[in-house]
């Protein structure tokens, strides 16, 4: 009876640990991309925003922001709240106007031990090594003529880099909000049960 | 009588071992000479002087796997074989937001497609090594965050998912746009290099086609005559 408990117990924990496993796996890999970085924004969960006066999304980044922070189908304990100063916010915003075939970029930076910011480079970051902050430069000269949707699509694709997912490219993925070029964002793109789950696993 | 000839048999050896010794040696200062004709001048900056290295992510707008999607992605798009020369410092130009862009001198080129391209001496590609200084003034709000110090004598790397490790003096097919202000820029970086030799196809074509193979994702564009 003792060791009929112990079997039980054991195929019990076997498969708890293969189905966490999988979860893993599942939150990792994209039809066979990587979507996480493995590091993370620290302390992340609960920040602020800041947008550079000479940036004009001001209309555009909030709605994004609320399409993470309320996404319609999967819930994440993101909040992030406008400031009016940089010192201290974590997602920043900034404009530029090029025709380079760039929407938008995102650099993620981290704290030193002398209170500088240094950056983190994306090898660092698939170590699991975590950012302090990042900014997104958006390129007016594509993203002025783009409907109000694709706007939405490429700031929280870009917010998603700061929080440390990272571009997918596979045809398979081309309607996730991570597809690394905005071709197919004309149609509202939601975080999907993938991205939730990694977003869910790093800010609790 | 045997043993002379063996003697000389192993001193023509010695001869003929040592006039090749010099002669690979002659030549190796010949490809040496050659190399030193131009300098990546990025590859100067020892790792000490360079205080920060950035990855940057972005968002395209056309997919940059798709060659066909890059030679469309613009209106004035030429497709152009060249050969590189020097690497100079990252710098921003107008055309440039937080991304610097590197200025490479082009030796030769020749038109393979598209717009006619008149006199071509210089690229532009995205990233490279770019003064702490320049970054400061293109970038200030961010700088002062970060608690950067202008100096000259550091440096700043930015890093793409498309960059890629050009070869002073080696040939390129490069898909090309022109900027505003008249310069002209590789598109997307490694996504618009190519292997300067043609792919050939064992696949018959009706159509006379011209092959080559990118540098960063093995995608092959095709050009038709």
């Amino acid at each position: 009876m003792r060791y009929t408990r112990i079997f039980v117990r054991s195929i019990i924990t076997l498969m708890v640990g293969v189905t966490g496993m999988m979860t893993s796996l599942n939150a990792l890999n994209v039809g066979g991309e990587r979507l996480d970085t493995g590091g993370s924004l620290l302390e992340g969960t609960n920040v602020t925003y800041y947008i550079d006066p000479d940036c004009e999304y001001t209309a555009a980044i909030p709605s994004a922001i609320q399409r993470l922070m309320y996404p319609s189908k999967y819930s994440n304990k993101l909040v992030l709240t406008r400031t009016y100063s940089r010192a201290y916010s974590k997602v920043d915003f900034y404009q530029y106007s090029s025709n380079d075939l760039i929407n938008a970029s995102t650099v993620r930076r981290k704290l030193d031990t002398k209170g500088n910011y240094y950056s983190l480079t994306l090898a660092s970051a698939n170590n699991g090594t975590s950012w302090n902050y990042g900014y997104i430069d958006i390129n007016d000269n594509y993203m002025a003529k783009y409907s109000q949707t694709k706007r939405n699509n490429v700031i929280l694709h870009e917010i998603l880099h700061v929080y440390g997912l990272r571009d997918l490219y596979s045809t398979n993925n081309r309607y996730s909000i991570m597809y690394g070029s905005s071709e197919y964002f004309e149609n509202n793109r939601e975080i999907d049960s993938f991205i939730s789950t990694v977003l869910n696993s790093k800010y609790k | 009588m045997k043993k002379l000839l063996i003697v000389l048999t192993f001193m023509s050896l010695f001869i003929v071992g040592c006039s090749d010794k010099k002669q690979s040696e002659s030549l190796g200062v010949e490809i040496e000479e050659e190399q030193v004709l131009y300098t990546n001048h990025q590859k100067e900056i020892s790792n000490e002087r360079v205080i920060e290295s950035l990855d940057v992510d972005s968002s395209y707008t056309v997919n940059p796997n798709d060659p066909e999607a890059l030679l469309e992605s613009s209106e004035k798009i030429s497709v152009v074989r060249a050969r590189l020369g020097d690497i100079f410092m990252a710098e921003y130009i107008n055309d440039s937001g937080s991304i610097p862009q590197t200025p490479v001198d082009v030796v030769s080129y020749e038109v393979i497609d598209g717009d006619d391209v008149q006199d071509l001496d210089k690229l532009y590609y995205n990233g490279g090594i770019v003064n702490t200084k320049d970054y400061m003034e293109r970038m200030p709000g961010d700088a002062k965050k970060a608690g950067m110090e202008s100096s000259e004598d550091t440096y700043v790397q930015f890093t793409l998912d498309s960059t890629f490790d050009y070869e002073v003096g080696s040939e390129y097919v490069l898909i090309i746009r022109q900027l505003d202000s008249g310069d002209y820029a590789i598109v997307l970086d490694g996504y618009g290099t190519f292997y300067s030799e043609e792919v050939v196809s064992k696949q018959r074509s009706n159509q006379n086609s011209r092959k080559f193979k990118n540098v960063l994702n093995d995608q092959l564009m095709i050009i038709n005559d």
